[in-house]
């Protein structure tokens, strides 16, 4: 016969048994704590009556018996017999025996730390001051300048505590969001001035202008009248405005395309400042003239002077040797009628005695023969210039060539000598001339 | 936090009759260098895509101008692509911000420190690297394939967290959120509705769901709240802010509101990027010279 322990804690000592066969009874029941001291031998456990065949106990383990027992694991061993004299096999249960609260309380938190993400160790991280013998919970500000090391985004943030025992806490950690907070400079920023400049082409002309208000302010504006007189007019300019912080920053630039007109009182077509400019010649703004008038007749007439920028009682605006009509015939070949043109002319007449023009025109200008040969027929009597004429439509050393030309009979001549070039086509040439050596 | 604008400045715009020192993408950023600021005008027309091996900073004018009604010469945005890149030889794009901008964009894993701000788009981003992501709306998925970043005051859609130690903040998430444990998600509410569309793993602390009942009990969580209840219910990303008696407002971490418009650093109406903006110029097409011009302008700072 087997008697069978269903349950059995500690607290009280509860314990149920049972006969499982036979209707015997539980006839006795004991207990004891970590060693055997064999069966009959342990602290008995009073049954109630009459006996049965099953039995649920409750037991008080006494106090002393409790606090004769070492701090830590201990092992709790109940057993029953039955009325048969069959011991039941050891119900074993291990049990923790804690410290004595009464005479050893809770460690007080003494210390505690934080860091973040990399842990410096035990002891190393940021100390947090604690309040004496606290055990509540703790509130730390984590100083600015703190986080403002922290680069933007995710860290973590560890927390440990330290008591009075010398042992640290397992650490507490948390992901936080490092964001750069608003300062008095984000939530308010003001803008210092709104900058202005023209441009033309893309190109930047005159000086950029700064609008500034009294003083800084979140929003700016300007209600005003720019000043033109710099820019003359006739032509397309943008004008680009560029908002500017008060650290500096600029924002996006707005631009405008303006078409700057000029002032024409008389309505000639020629503008009021250019006819005040050149009022010597007899321009009026108040007094309509003809446009189409060549007044120092160089090949341009006024209104083409005030378009190429030339002087309309000059035929030689730049006073290179060259006029104004004809500069402007040979912008290709880089003269400028209001530029001296002096360089070019140069290389056009590179050891010649003169040099030309020539285009269908049939012009010949700045020839100067200096002294031409002459030869005597000894046969007729009559008196020829040889000369050699070269011709270019470029500038360019390996350009010229020869024009294949008569001799010319000056036997009767008198001033100008006239030389018949063959006509050639629609276009400008250079001519520079020289004696031809070969019929001296 | 936009870089100081204290380096080289390049203006960009590809508008015609653009007086803006580039119209074109890749010669802006050919000539920039490292800490070099690149302001990219609104324009109807995309800036491209470009590689980037350059530590630069990319504003654009904001996005949605005209239905936030925000004043200013241009009601388009800046549409560009950027990858960000890191090359030995060529170059490292760590430590670029792209601020105001509608555009795609994504990262190696060498790439560190990557500023996504006040950005929005139609197109998926997908991180490698480290990255801030704040105050951004996305209709499309975000993916962060790497730990260490965070995500804050960002209106978002799909949202796939597959490295540990992400934060996510002041957020709302409307279709699907997939995370891995340690993900710190805060502040944040939930609009998703479908439960296989949701994952537990993260801790969510003073969170919201609207319409389901997701979230853990505990940790300041609120389940089940009505949409009409929490938002304003207007349109555009104006949609998100809270209305007045919202059960969002000072229900989050440390009294903060929940959602995007929460916390230490909202998000913004229309990504408006803290640059000084011009909100009115008139200036006559015609004018005559030697007198002189009328004109009226006005210009705007904006918090960053």
């Amino acid at each position: 016969m087997k008697t069978r322990i269903y349950t059995l804690c500690l607290g009280s000592l509860l314990a149920l048994a049972s006969v499982v066969a036979g209707q015997s009874v539980i006839e006795e029941a004991e207990y004891y704590f970590n060693t055997d001291p064999g069966p009959g031998n342990g602290t008995a456990i009073i049954l109630p009556e009459p006996k049965t065949t099953a039995v649920e106990l409750s037991v008080d383990v006494p106090v002393e018996t409790i606090a004769g027992l070492d701090d830590g694991w201990h092992t709790l061993v109940c057993r029953f017999k039955d009325d048969d004299g069959d011991w039941a096999i050891a119900f074993v249960r291990r049990f923790l025996k804690g410290l004595d609260t009464a005479s050893q309380p809770t460690p007080d938190i003494v210390a505690a730390e934080y860091y973040f993400d990399s842990d410096p160790g035990p002891g190393n991280g940021t100390a947090v001051a604690v309040p004496a013998e606290t055990t509540q919970d703790l509130s730390v500000e984590i100083p600015s300048g703190t986080l403002d090391a922290l680069s933007l985004g995710a860290h973590k943030l560890v927390v440990r505590t330290l008591d009075d025992e010398g042992d640290w806490s397992v650490a507490f950690n948390r992901f936080i969001n490092r964001v750069d907070p608003p300062s008095q400079s984000t939530t308010d920023p003001k803008i210092a001035r709104i900058d202005y400049q023209w441009l033309m082409d893309g190109v930047e002309i005159g000086d950029t202008v700064s609008l500034t208000p009294d003083a800084p302010a979140k929003v700016i504006s300007f209600n005003d009248l720019l000043p033109l007189d710099e820019l003359g007019g006739g032509f397309t300019a943008v004008i680009r405005f560029t908002p500017f912080d008060e650290d500096g920053n600029p924002g996006w630039p707005g631009f405008q395309t303006v078409m700057i007109e000029w002032m024409d009182t008389d309505e000639d077509t020629l503008p009021d400042p250019w006819e005040e400019l050149y009022a010597e010649f007899g321009f009026d703004p108040d007094v309509a003239s003809d446009p189409n008038v060549d007044s120092d007749e160089d090949g341009l007439s006024d209104y083409e002077e005030f378009l190429a920028g030339t002087n309309p009682g000059d035929p030689d605006s730049d006073g290179d040797g060259v006029t104004d009509g004809s500069e402007l015939s040979l912008v290709d070949f880089g003269f400028d009628p209001a530029v001296d043109d002096a360089d070019l002319l140069v290389s056009l007449q590179d050891g010649a005695f003169g040099a030309g023009l020539y285009s269908t025109e049939f012009q010949l200008k700045n020839l100067n023969l200096g002294a031409p040969v002459i030869g005597r027929d000894p046969l007729t009597g009559k008196i020829s210039l040889r000369l050699k004429i070269q011709q270019s439509s470029t500038l360019e050393s390996a350009d010229w060539a020869n024009l294949l030309l008569e001799p010319v009979d000056v036997s009767a001549t008198e001033g100008d000598v006239e030389v018949t070039i063959p006509d050639l086509d629609d276009q400008n040439y250079f001519f520079r001339i020289f004696t031809d050596q070969e019929v001296q | 936090m936009v870089p100081s604008l204290s380096a080289n400045i390049i203006t960009l715009d590809n508008n015609p009759g653009s007086v803006a020192m580039y119209s074109n993408l890749t010669d802006a950023y050919n000539a920039a260098e490292d800490g070099d600021t690149i302001l990219v005008a609104g324009s109807a027309d995309s800036y491209g895509r470009i590689d980037s091996y350059k530590d630069l900073t990319i504003i654009g004018p904001g996005w949605r101008l005209s239905e936030n009604n925000i004043p200013g010469l241009s009601t388009v945005s800046a549409t560009l692509h950027v990858n960000f890149h890191e090359d030995p030889l060529t170059g490292d794009s760590s430590g670029s911000s792209c601020i105001g901008l509608f555009g795609q964009f994504n990262s190696d894993p060498e790439i560190t420190d990557i500023l996504i701000d006040k950005c929005t788009t139609a197109w998926a981003w997908r991180f490698k690297g480290p990255v801030t992501i704040t105050r951004c709306i996305m209709g499309s998925t975000l993916t962060l394939d790497v730990s260490n970043s965070s995500i804050s005051n960002s209106i978002l859609s799909t949202v796939l967290l597959q490295q540990p130690n992400i934060s996510v903040t002041n957020c709302v998430i409307n279709i699907s959120i997939d995370a891995v444990p340690n993900t710190t998600i805060t502040n944040t509410i939930f609009r998703i509705t479908d439960a296989a569309k949701w994952d537990n793993d993260p801790s969510f602390d003073y969170c919201m769901t609207v319409g389901s009942s997701f979230l853990p009990e505990g940790n300041g969580n609120l389940n089940d709240q009505s949409q009409a209840a929490v938002f304003a219910q207007t349109s555009s990303d104006s949609f998100y802010q809270l209305k007045e008696g919202s059960p969002a407002i000072g229900a989050g971490l440390g009294g903060a509101d929940m959602g995007a418009f929460g916390g230490p650093k909202p998000y913004v109406l229309a990504g408006l990027p803290g640059v000084p903006r011009l909100t009115r110029l008139t200036v006559p097409t015609t004018a005559t010279g030697l007198t002189a011009l009328t004109f009226e302008v006005e210009a705007e700072a904006f918090p960053e």
